[in-house]
């Protein structure tokens, strides 16, 4: 094969790989972003951060009722410490995520994305 | 309120599904911490080849009626086995746990994300979403049924508390796979075999009301999966390495890595060589 369509070939196939391992470590982070509290599951968002903290800024700080991904309705008994466990996951998640993607981002040959 | 999982093994001439369960039993310890029993037809060969193993009780059950199907080793090899999957509605009746995890010994636990469903007041959990590790790969015969039908969910893996409500959902499974001709031609599953995943669809369905209702909410996290023609190349703690088949060039693989996610191996031939040699290459 002509070696221009050999490195042609080189390059797709780690182009794929590449693009399959973004969408891999996208789905890892969205697992780390669930919170679960009185039996139910939240994903945190910076909606979900934003919302929480409006009600501790309008003094709502004892048993709110939020609405979970399942659309059940759970009472939050304490918005602060709710706030400070979402905002804590949401951070540590996205560092990583940002890391991981920082990382795979400067790799230029797929044994190096998937640490062979 | 007991919390425990429950594997089911039923080996047949090609595959030690025995092996497989007590592997996925060992994950499911190390990252859930319950308890796991084994339902199973070789109650002899896991006390014969597996002594140490780590099941908490095993239920015996009959041989059972069996079909085949045909399983791909990756993309260029198959054959046709023994497929005994005619149990799983007899989960209820055969689970020692008030709250119980089901899974395939295929499935492979490396988070503590199922954690989760046993805090969750929910009658019946299971994944309804999930993620193809393969990207380019058509998704819709794990989005509906068929084209015109209803969702489709994953039997691989649920939750279940022990009320009236989930033994009914129990007792329509069975009678679901007893009529499966019917069922089959009224849902217009075009495949003749039998398969779990159509039954528990189906009779979420009819839980629902024949709607979309809230009968069955989804586990947390997200039913990852590779098929058996992709092929799992080693793991390393909570990292999965796996080699998933390209569009269009049968044989060659893309290489992936996974990182504290389950992942459901379908292809448990190579499943088996990584717990026998430590590559399923």
């Amino acid at each position: 094969m002509d070696e221009r369509i050999e490195k042609a070939f080189e390059v797709a196939n780690y182009m794929a790989t590449l693009s399959n391992q973004k969408r891999i470590i996208l789905e890892e982070y969205n697992q780390k972003l669930v919170h679960y509290v009185n039996g139910a599951s939240f994903k945190v968002t910076p909606e979900l951060i934003t919302f929480t903290k409006t009600m501790l800024d309008i003094g709502h700080t004892t048993d709110i009722a939020f609405v979970d991904v399942n659309n059940f309705p759970v009472l939050v008994p304490n918005v602060q410490e709710f706030f400070d466990s979402i905002v804590a996951i949401y951070f540590e998640a996205t560092n990583e995520y940002a890391a991981k993607y920082a990382s795979i981002k400067t790799k230029r040959k797929i044994a190096d994305i998937v640490e062979l | 309120m007991i919390n425990g999982a429950v594997i089911f093994a039923q080996n047949n001439s090609s595959l030690d599904y025995v092996k497989l369960a007590v592997f996925a039993a060992k994950q499911i310890k190390q990252y859930l911490d319950i308890p796991v029993s084994l339902v199973t037809d070789s109650k002899g060969w896991l006390n014969k080849a597996y002594p140490d193993h780590p099941f908490d009780q095993i239920i015996d059950i009959d041989f059972g009626v069996s079909q085949y199907k045909k399983f791909y080793d990756g993309a260029l090899s198959s054959k046709n086995v023994e497929w005994k999957n005619f149990t799983r509605d007899k989960i209820y009746a055969l689970t020692p746990y008030d709250r119980t995890l089901v899974i395939d010994s295929d499935y492979i636990i490396n988070s503590s994300v199922l954690k989760a469903a046993f805090d969750n007041n929910n009658d019946f959990q299971i994944y309804q979403h999930s993620m193809d590790l393969a990207e380019w790969r058509d998704m819709k015969e794990f989005t509906r049924i068929n084209q015109y039908s209803i969702p489709f969910y994953w039997a691989t893996a649920f939750v279940f508390q022990k009320n009236y409500i989930t033994e009914t959902f129990f007792d329509l499974v069975a009678y679901i796979k007893t009529e499966w001709t019917y069922f089959r031609t009224l849902y217009e599953i075009e495949s003749s075999t039998f398969r779990n995943d159509f039954a528990f669809s189906i009779a979420i369905h009819i839980m629902n009301g024949k709607t979309n209702g809230a009968f069955a909410v989804e586990l947390p996290g997200c039913m990852t999966f590779i098929k058996d023609k992709d092929l799992l190349v080693s793991m390393d703690g909570n990292k999965m390495k796996f080699l998933v088949e390209k569009k269009d060039y049968a044989g060659q693989y893309t290489l992936v890595k996974t990182t504290g996610i389950d992942v459901h191996v379908m292809n448990k031939t190579s499943l088996s060589r990584y717990i026998d040699g430590g590559t399923g290459v």
